[in-house]
């Protein structure tokens, strides 16, 4: 019974924590862009980031390490440098991203441009870093996340053709701009995959101190939370597609159009829920990336960590975090623009994938770790494959939108 | 095995004459990919920027209606309009002189609404916004317009 619980309040929390600034931006462009061509592309990452996800959990349960302490351990701090300074980067690019949305979110409440919420935001979140405990971020914000269900209501109320979204399930060639389609699919990956997300279940895993009794669990948790999760982005990408492209609003290139996804369907409520859920999922994902900046760096440098110890126990672990959320907050208080920020981060995260991707798989197959509960070989095609093709997309198509291609 | 010094030169000047050859072809290669990116990427950017201002013109629309039935804040529609109305600005500025009018002279107009819409949102002005609502129409038809036959001539 207990267990079924603790499955049940991971799936919720799943799919609370699953959509953010990046899945919202990424699905809401391709949808006014392109249809509901790209759906194929979110259809992918929530495979993928099922499969990660579960490993991960699987990892931790089995071995008792973290990814990044396995890495450590089984390849040295030489060859974790590498994964670590290029997700250090992304990270606080999405980091960035995120305390964006957050103060988007603000700006639509408010009027008061969003530039000025940065610090708040980034003050708020240390705050809750600083005096709050894992299970506070995990089950109280991600739980509120749940607000983000109403894309879902949207999609149905707008009646899209249900066959036709099916279909987009497999992937298509575009009909016009080839570079920004294949570009639109990278970041659409890139956001469903972030290393965050994995990273962070792992040392999730760790905090709530999982053993291998909890290797069914976290399956039920990973298969049926990133479904549902992937359910939500899937929704956003439709109500774009219903909302903006039938309307002949087929580029989204400012982040004020955003709103319009839900006014549409739902009035003023819409506006509120739109503010609302983008407030809520990007203020979580931005105590999460922060987090994981110091998961990153106590794991690394094996300095003590954990979100339930108060600071003084932890002084490397918080500020890490710190710092991340000092550096996040710069460039939105610098007025760089939330939306075009985000997207390049998703197509970085796709580019950085492998990075870290490809020593996690070495892990997940290596006996000494895992024993019993290697990877088999479905697993490892399924995470290499998706992450390759990120990969490729998102080295081809990135200079590509950075010159100007369509 | 020894050469002798004029058999080297002719041999050496062989080389050179095929690797100059080769690095002709290279640099042609290359210009003609840089024409053709060049020659794509004038006739993209017309596309670009029609989509950008119909997209603006028509998230204005809808902005403006919200607010006509008091279904959005005023605060958020005044700010969306000044903030597209800044961009289409900086792409119009940007416009190469080889652009077509049929693309330019309709997103000036669109910019031109875009800033009279503010003024009459913030003045609380609900026929002046009508006003505005009907020229933009016009304009995303005149942008419409091109944007069909520009698809159909496939140029």
């Amino acid at each position: 019974m207990k267990k079924l619980l603790e499955i049940s309040l991971g799936v919720v929390t799943s799919i609370g924590g699953f959509l953010e600034m990046g899945e919202m931006s990424t699905a809401a462009q391709a949808g006014a862009a392109f249809n509901v061509q790209l759906v194929w592309a979110v259809v992918l990452g929530t495979i993928c980031v099922a499969f990660l996800v579960e490993m991960a959990g699987r990892f931790s349960a089995v071995s008792g390490h973290t990814i990044i302490d396995g890495i450590r351990d089984r390849f040295g701090i030489k060859v974790l440098a590498w994964p670590l300074v290029t997700t250090v980067l992304v990270s606080l690019l999405v980091l960035s991203a995120e305390i964006g949305g957050v103060s988007i979110a603000l700006e639509f409440a408010t009027g008061i441009t969003y530039r000025w919420w940065a610090v708040p935001v980034a003050v708020a979140s240390w705050l809750f870093l600083w005096r709050g405990t894992f299970g506070m971020l995990e089950k109280g914000v991600t739980s509120l996340g749940l607000i983000t269900l109403c894309f879902v209501v949207a999609a149905f109320r707008l009646q899209p053709d249900w066959a036709q979204v099916a279909a987009s399930a497999i992937p298509s060639k575009p009909h016009t701009q080839a570079a920004t389609y294949w570009f639109m699919a990278a970041s659409i990956l890139g956001a469903s995959l972030s290393p965050t997300l994995f990273l962070f279940y792992s040392s999730g895993a760790i905090e709530d101190r999982w053993d291998r009794s909890y290797i069914g669990a976290n399956r039920a948790i990973a298969a049926l939370g990133m479904t549902f999760g992937g359910v939500i982005s899937a929704a956003v990408l439709v109500v774009a597609a219903q909302s903006m492209h039938a309307h002949g609003i087929e580029s989204i290139e400012d982040f004020h159009q955003l709103p319009l996804l839900l006014i549409d369907t739902f009035g003023m409520w819409g506006f509120a829920l739109f503010a609302a859920s983008l407030a809520i999922a990007s203020f979580g994902a931005a105590v999460e990336v922060a987090l994981l900046q110091g998961y990153l760096f106590a794991q690394s440098f094996g300095w003590n960590w954990g979100q339930d110890c108060p600071p003084r126990a932890n002084p490397g672990f918080s500020l890490a975090y710190t710092c991340a959320l000092v550096i996040g907050a710069i460039p939105i208080a610098a007025g760089a623009d939330p939306l075009k920020l985000t997207i390049l981060s998703m197509a970085l995260t796709a580019v950085n994938l492998p990075l870290m991707v490809v020593p996690f798989i070495v892990l997940m197959n290596d006996e000494h770790y895992m024993g019993e509960h290697r990877n088999g070989p479905v697993s490892n095609a399924a995470v290499l494959g998706i992450t390759g093709l990120a990969f490729v997309l998102g080295v081809v198509t990135l200079p590509l939108q950075i010159i100007g291609g369509t | 095995m020894q050469h002798s010094s004029g058999q080297r030169d002719g041999a050496t000047s062989k080389r050179i004459e095929r690797d100059d050859a080769v690095k002709t072809r290279a640099v042609a290669a290359a210009l003609a990919v840089t024409m053709a990116c060049t020659a794509c990427s004038s006739s993209d950017e017309e596309q670009t920027d029609a989509r950008i201002a119909l997209s603006f013109a028509r998230s204005a629309s809808m902005w403006l209606d919200g607010w006509m039935n008091d279904g959005v804040p005023r605060a958020y529609v005044k700010r969306s309009l000044e903030s597209t109305g800044e961009a289409l600005g900086k792409r119009i500025d940007k416009l190469p002189g080889s652009i077509s009018s049929s693309v330019s002279a309709p997103m000036k107009d669109i910019a031109h609404d875009l800033d009279t819409a503010r003024h009459a949102v913030d003045a609380g002005d609900k026929a002046r916004v009508e006003l505005v609502l009907s020229r933009l129409r016009k304009s995303t038809a005149a942008l419409d317009a091109w944007k069909q036959t520009h698809r159909e001539s496939g140029s």
